[in-house]
């Protein structure tokens, strides 16, 4: 498993390509930027994109939508939820 | 038994499908006719007709079981590969790619016989629920 500012960096990068984020880089977005409401300005569309992300990516399913806001909220909580649950399975 | 067109809530003339069956609960096939070669008469391509006839067709499966309305949110990645004429006819195919909240994302193809002929990812989205009458007072 990579270490979280690797996997913040990669979170990134499948961000701006998943969201076609033009003249974007990792580099633009701060680890504790808000995704939604300010910040980046995602959409519920986009959050839908980001668990289609994680799935296909990472393999993990993302069912409530109400605990998925606050692993959402900025690519630091993102890439924690992401170790974790990838963790969790490793370890299973 | 009922059509799963009866869970549309458009109707000629705004119906685009004009047959829809569905397969399982993540896919549905339907049939778009083209009437007339310039339905609209506006500079608006009638091609655009084939993508929203899946997204009509996709409208069963997100909420042919509910009351509530839906809507379709966005259109992405969509292509077409040619300008169709009046008389033709196309198999629709669209499956459910995934869920969350009140967002539903469709893949959907459109099939001139055996060739494809446009494609088109697009979502459908659950209105929001009415806000109370007497919140915020």
């Amino acid at each position: 498993m990579p270490d979280l500012d690797s996997l913040k960096h990669r979170l990134k990068q499948l961000l701006i390509e998943r969201l076609k984020f033009e003249d974007m880089t990792p580099d633009d977005i701060g680890d504790d930027d808000p995704l939604f409401e300010g910040g980046l300005g995602l959409d519920s569309i986009d959050a839908l994109e980001i668990v289609v992300m994680l799935e296909s990516e990472f393999g993990l399913k993302i069912k409530n939508e109400s605990s998925a806001r606050e692993h959402f909220r900025s690519i630091g909580s993102l890439a924690k939820f992401v170790q974790e649950r990838t963790a969790v399975r490793a370890d299973a | 038994m009922r059509s799963p067109l009866a869970g549309l809530p458009h109707q000629i003339p705004f119906r685009a499908t004009s047959r829809i069956e569905v397969v399982d609960e993540e896919r549905a096939r339907g049939v778009f006719h083209q009437s007339a070669a310039d339905a609209l008469g506006r500079g608006i391509p009638i091609e655009i007709f084939v993508i929203e006839a899946m997204a009509q067709t996709a409208g069963v499966l997100a909420f042919g079981r509910s009351s509530e309305p839906g809507f379709l949110s966005a259109i992405d990645e969509a292509r077409i590969d040619r300008a169709l004429c009046g008389g033709e006819s196309f198999r629709l195919e669209v499956r459910l790619v995934k869920s969350f909240g009140r967002i539903h994302r469709f893949d959907g193809v459109a099939f001139d016989g055996v060739t494809e002929f446009a494609r088109a990812r697009f979502y459908l989205a659950a209105q929001d629920e009415a806000p109370e009458e007497n919140e915020g007072r």
